[in-house]
């Protein structure tokens, strides 16, 4: 395997989504290759990064508004769903 | 947990006040979180955050497995989110191939890659990083950046997000690993300067 077949694959191997042979050539390879190490060291890192990322901003407070309105969809829904459960029940 | 979510299904179905107000204190962060990471504004996130939890609750009957209550939640965020970018003004989606990628020449191994995942914490994990990860994903083609999100954000599985994006496995791998790559190349050629006498693989 070189370093391109390689590359194409270090999501997969990091993810442990490979098959064991697959991990097996990608890890003679790594053996004698220094930049792919980096590389796979690097990318390794990027993902553990970018899960741990959270939005500098946080949701400002539910205004009254949006919050009655999302009460009316709860209330309206569970109506609904009342009057096809008992819907249902007469018919039997 | 899946219990959790089982009952917690269960009581907002059956009306339960509290049930209302525990799924909106929980499921509304998480929403605006992944809108935030998808649309970049604060307002626009909030948008699709509400926009959500009311086709959320006009859907509810609808879920079917309440185990996969996050999932299918972030289904409808992520239905929202387009709708929201269609709205707006965007470069067409770039495709990112992976040679364009690939550090080097075609032909050759990779060439010299500085190491900076050793760099200390402190340099890694602080706010000016944040930012440069922010953008970095901000940067990113719609498509790339909703995978990524999903995946390595959220934490979702590859089969989670290829039933919440539309697309098969192997698509949200390819996905992912090209968006990993760009984020990559940013943060290293933000990093460079800083890594000069940093230790380089053995």
């Amino acid at each position: 395997m070189d370093c391109r077949e390689l590359f194409a694959l270090l999501s997969q191997y990091l993810d442990a989504e490979l098959k064991p042979e697959a991990c097996s050539e990608i890890e003679r390879h790594l053996k004698d290759c220094a930049p792919c190490v980096a590389f796979l060291n690097t990318l390794r890192k990027t993902a553990e990064l970018c899960r741990q990322y959270r939005p500098a901003e946080a949701p400002r407070p539910l205004r009254q508004e949006a919050r009655e309105q999302l009460r009316a969809a709860h209330q309206a829904a569970c109506l609904s769903r009342k009057s096809k459960v008992q819907g249902s029940k007469s018919k039997v | 947990m899946e219990q959790g979510l089982v009952q917690l299904v269960s009581d907002l179905q059956a009306g339960e006040r509290g049930a209302f107000d525990r799924f909106v204190e929980l499921y509304r962060p998480k929403i605006f979180a992944f809108s935030y990471g998808m649309c970049g504004h604060r307002e626009d996130a909030e948008d699709v955050a509400q926009e959500t939890l009311l086709q959320a609750f006009r859907r509810l009957d609808t879920l079917r497995a309440p185990e996969a209550l996050n999932t299918w939640l972030l289904r409808i965020a992520r239905n929202a989110c387009l709708l929201k970018h269609r709205k707006s003004k965007f470069a067409p989606e770039h495709e990112m191939s992976l040679q364009e990628l690939m550090p080097g020449k075609d032909g050759e191994g990779l060439p010299d890659v500085p190491d900076w995942s050793r760099l200390p914490d402190e340099e890694l994990l602080n706010a000016e990083m944040g930012e440069q990860i922010r953008q970095a994903i901000a940067k990113l083609a719609p498509k790339y950046r909703m995978v990524l999100l999903l995946r390595d954000v959220q934490q979702l599985s590859t089969a989670e997000v290829a039933a919440i994006v539309g697309i098969t496995e192997e698509a949200v791998k390819t996905q992912l690993h090209r968006a990993r790559l760009a984020v990559r190349e940013k943060l290293t050629r933000y990093l460079k300067p800083r890594i000069a006498g940093a230790p380089v693989s053995p």
